[in-house]
């Protein structure tokens, strides 16, 4: 690029533009900057982004097959609706309560109470049993099902809008351009029939009893803080047809040529009978 | 046995004095060659490293710019800058850093009119 005078700012002005962008999925281009700085937006989604996930738990009851560390493992696991993250502080950093997860600035408790009646068939505790004292904070599919059933709702509906971003970042190196095209893939949740995520099987007679507490945190102390499923990105291809050699080429083989492809990259022209691009060259990667 | 505790990837310790800044980024000059330095950042990793070194490189001033982890489990970065005499690695590394905030405020102006 163009160099200023020495002591002049050699800042860059970058671009964004969205391909896509859903509930859990989004796909974007970013011109006129480098690779480290999609790195760096690539490391950051995934470590540095804060979010809630449960972080103690007290077992009062749990005669189930898995032991109280499985089970609480499993429940920092659970993924909870994040909104209300940039209002909540660290707990190490919250002056108001003295750690032990009770405040209402830095926690939000969570209750679990299952118990197998005395029939003979399984229990299945799922996240849909976990009760929240705050309504923004609940588990994404629970969030998911209300917002599926929702007419006028006792819940906020904002609760449910995770930004579990999910970043494929694809860049482009021209020689004067730099542009990096960004895409978040899509992130399965739950299973079709809205049954929650599965903690643990009761049988008859078993019992579970928790009190969860669920703070903030990054990426970079436990992967369960992290928002992100998965987040790439890629320079865009640079394809260029020689037309000198494309030219020694019969109609037949011309067509032989474009058919080749697994995907639809090329198409030939029935007025020039030449071979063109079809498309911008980002979309042949991912079938979108 | 051995490995840190995960909350001092991003919990700076505490410092000798009792401002914030005391211990964040030190600097070391070079006894050897002029108009060399080295930066410490404490609690960075490649994510700011590797970024700040793209934009050293920038500046024509700067004859050497690098980063380096020295250890895995110990969470800061070395920044070494050689310049020219015509400008020092304090003000290369000011600039640097400078320019990135602008740039990356401007980014995220431009995620907020999209997004």
């Amino acid at each position: 690029m163009d160099r200023p005078a020495a002591g002049a700012s050699y800042q860059r002005f970058p671009r964004v533009k969205i391909r896509e962008l859903k509930d859990d999925y989004a796909k974007f281009e970013l011109r006129d900057t480098d690779a480290s700085m999609a790195n760096a937006l690539r490391r950051v989604m995934i470590a540095e982004v804060p979010t809630v996930a449960i972080d103690l738990v007290e077992i009062e009851v749990n005669s189930s097959v898995l032991n109280d560390e499985f089970i609480a493992h499993r429940l920092g696991l659970i993924p909870l609706t994040s909104a209300a993250a940039m209002q909540m502080r660290f707990s190490q950093d919250c002056d108001a309560c003295d750690g032990d997860g009770s405040c209402e600035y830095c926690s939000v408790e969570f209750n679990l109470s299952a118990r197998a009646t005395d029939s003979d068939q399984t229990l299945e505790v799922t996240s849909n049993d976990l009760r929240s004292a705050d309504p923004k904070v609940c588990p994404v599919d629970q969030a998911r099902a209300y917002q599926q059933a929702l007419s006028s709702g006792d819940y906020d509906p904002n609760a449910g809008d995770q930004r579990q971003v999910i970043l494929h970042l694809i860049t482009r190196l021209w020689v004067l351009l730099f542009s990096i095209t960004i895409e978040l893939l899509s992130y399965c949740i739950f299973v079709a029939d809205l049954r929650g995520i599965l903690i643990v099987k009761l049988r008859r007679g078993q019992e579970l009893r928790l009190r969860a507490i669920a703070r903030k945190g990054i990426g970079k102390d436990h992967a369960k803080w992290s928002p992100a499923a998965t987040v790439t990105f890629m320079y865009e291809p640079d394809i260029r047809i020689n037309e000198e050699l494309m030219d020694t080429l019969t109609l037949d083989e011309k067509r032989s040529w474009v058919e080749s492809s697994p995907t639809k990259v090329f198409e030939l022209d029935p007025v020039t009978q030449q071979v063109v691009l079809l498309r911008t060259p980002t979309c042949y990667f991912h079938g979108s | 046995m051995n490995a840190p505790d995960r909350y001092e990837r991003f919990v700076v310790p505490e410092g000798t004095k009792n401002d914030n800044h005391s211990c964040r980024v030190s600097y070391e000059r070079d006894t050897k060659i002029v108009n060399a330095a080295s930066f410490t950042i404490e609690r960075e990793d490649h994510t700011i490293g590797n970024i700040v070194r793209m934009q050293l490189h920038r500046d024509p001033n700067v004859l050497f710019a690098g980063y380096k982890l020295p250890h895995p489990l110990q969470y800061k970065i070395i920044v070494r800058i050689h310049t020219t005499s015509q400008s020092s690695p304090t003000q290369a590394y000011t600039q640097a850093v400078n320019d990135l905030d602008k740039e990356l405020e401007y980014l995220k102006q431009a995620f907020e009119v999209c997004f």
